[in-house]
């Protein structure tokens, strides 16, 4: 018992918040594209920021669910429906036994989360639930989800049943993501090392014109399309660690910026970092989209993330609540039944 | 001397020197070993390379457990009274490898145009090869993936300029003075001068990886013949 596979999506894989400690041995923590949507699926179901998700990409799969679930979607909005019925994101939800998650288009991102209650029931690889494809392992298998999959639930559902004999009941609230996606201004950035490998001009033409993000962009690293910059090459860098944001120089002027399946080492020049609090965003861009930059210090960054992080702790906390005194009164209603 | 410096606002890199050097690399590996054992707050990877230590940290963590008010600001301090001790670190263990590799030119592909630009034959280009040990600086770039130097100027040529797009694991590869194996299936721009029939990466085992940096491996030359006896085909 668990959710099956009935059509193949593009590219949905099991992540979590990736695999830490083992870039030295050149394995990459990969996990989630979007850090903020993972946190905020799992807390709506009640979960720590520790239990594996669902990343789509779409055109995503269309999932049957065996059993009955909470489950709640969050990041990217493809149109998600259950049995017809149309769910919205960012809202914790019931699904019946039998019923079938279907996404009917991308209406706004590019990566949407399924969490369900306790998890989905998966071996762990070093310490993680996130699939990495080059090495083939983690997740499901070490590999993307196909049809026929079936992927049990730690959870042994909600009991007495909430649904009854109803599709779905979508829960009475929601949570406010908007703070953390500042929609329609700038991706900050903060200086890299080889910042001044590239001359004053081209610094310039890097914070003042858009970027178009190019559909040779995956979830190793989002390809660039502007104006060319132009670098001096001291001389050839030494292969060194590198990190999720960092931007890239290639010899032909072009940027990349490596996202969450990226490499532990590189060696091009690393002349500015995507600020930690941005990469959700940025994760949410579909190839097509333009970005533009600003540079912001690297204590600025710093502190970016760490109000984040509070403002997670918070909506963390009102969904405890929120879904403590849900369940605990529906349980109390059934009783005087 | 080293250099600390800020990869972003969630990793730093200690830099020591320029250029590849050996005893720099070796005294990176010591520290690497021993700061790994020190738990520093915050950080969750240690990343050694030829002459940097790159770490990466969760800064909310690091500022959660010091209540320090950058976290970038402790590191630094704390990295800089770490490594006052420098000298007393121990060198990494170094393990000694002898590992088999066939050299048929079924099994690597780009043999012929290597030994053809750099004017040797192919018994000159295995013997080249396999004459010297080498050492892994670095680990990086694919699971287990070993960047191993210095081979012979005689046979270092720089990478393709059109990555092959499917190298079977195994292969053995050339970049500049660079040596390595692929130990996934994987696009690359190595040429790929023989394959081993050892896996280096086993994702089932408790330890994955074949390759650490600061091993020592000399290639054996094999036969097709003990190449496929390997593998039991």
């Amino acid at each position: 018992m668990g959710i099956q596979v009935i059509k193949q999506g593009m590219a949905d894989s099991l992540q979590d918040l990736g695999r830490k400690g083992y870039q030295h041995l050149g394995i990459n923590p990969g996990g989630v594209m979007d850090e903020v949507a993972f946190r905020v699926a799992n807390m709506l179901v009640g979960n720590e920021p520790t239990e594996a998700v669902i990343e789509l990409h779409f055109p995503a799969g269309v999932f049957l669910f065996q059993e009955e679930a909470l489950i709640a979607l969050s990041g990217a909005d493809f149109g998600a429906t259950v049995n017809r019925i149309p769910l919205p994101v960012n809202t914790p939800v019931v699904v019946g036994q039998n019923s079938v998650l279907e996404f009917k288009g991308a209406v706004r991102g590019a990566r949407c989360y399924l969490a369900v209650r306790d998890g989905f029931h998966v071996p762990r690889w070093l310490n993680s639930y996130s699939t990495n494809l080059k090495a083939g392992a983690g997740g499901y298998n070490g590999r993307t989800l196909e049809k026929q999959d079936e992927i049990p639930l730690f959870g042994r559902g909600i009991h007495p049943s909430i649904t009854g004999n109803r599709d779905a009941v979508v829960l009475p609230w929601k949570a406010d993501v908007q703070p953390m996606y500042r929609q329609g201004s700038a991706i900050r950035l903060v200086e890299g090392r080889e910042w001044s490998w590239i001359n004053e001009a081209s610094r310039q033409l890097l914070l003042s014109l858009p970027f178009t993000i190019t559909a040779h962009s995956d979830r190793m690293g989002y390809r660039l399309k502007g104006p060319s910059l132009k670098a001096v090459f001291p001389d050839q860098l030494i292969s060194t660690g590198v990190t999720r944001g960092t931007l890239q120089l290639l010899p032909s002027g072009e940027l990349i910026i490596l996202m969450a399946d990226h490499q532990s080492t590189g060696g091009y020049p690393r002349v500015a970092h995507v600020a930690g609090v941005d990469i959700p965003r940025l994760a949410q861009c579909r190839p097509g989209e333009r970005v533009a930059f600003e540079l912001i210090t690297g204590a600025e960054a710093e502190d970016l993330l760490v109000a984040r992080d509070q403002y997670i702790q918070q909506l963390q906390g009102a969904c405890e609540l929120r879904l403590g005194k849900y369940l605990q009164e529906y349980a109390k209603d059934r009783s005087e039944l | 001397m080293y250099t600390i410096y800020p990869v972003g606002e969630r990793a730093l890199a200690i830099q020591w020197g320029e250029g590849i050097d050996e005893q720099t690399n070796d005294a990176i590996l010591g520290i690497f070993q021993w700061l790994k054992e020190k738990k520093i707050p915050g950080v969750t990877d240690l990343i050694p390379a030829y002459q940097t230590l790159t770490l990466v940290y969760d800064p909310v963590q690091t500022r959660r457990v010091t209540g320090a008010p950058s976290a970038y600001e402790w590191l630094y301090g704390e990295l800089r009274y770490l490594l006052e001790d420098q000298r007393e670190m121990p060198l990494p263990p170094s393990r000694r490898i002898d590992l088999p590799v066939c050299y048929d030119p079924s099994l690597g592909p780009d043999q012929e145009a290597l030994c053809r630009q750099k004017g040797v034959s192919p018994e000159v280009l295995v013997e080249l090869h396999t004459r010297r040990e080498y050492k892994v600086y670095m680990i990086g770039f694919l699971p287990g993936f070993a960047y191993m130097g210095m081979v012979d100027d005689r046979i270092a040529v720089p990478r393709k300029r059109e990555p092959a797009k499917h190298i079977p694991p195994g292969s053995v590869g050339i970049a500049a003075v660079q040596t390595g194996i692929y130990p996934v299936s994987s696009p690359g721009g190595w040429h790929i001068i023989g394959r081993t029939p050892l896996a280096l990466f086993d994702p089932a085992s408790e330890d994955p990886v074949f390759f650490r940096a600061g091993d020592r491996v000399r290639f054996v030359p094999i036969t097709l013949d003990a190449y496929y006896g390997y593998t039991g085909h």
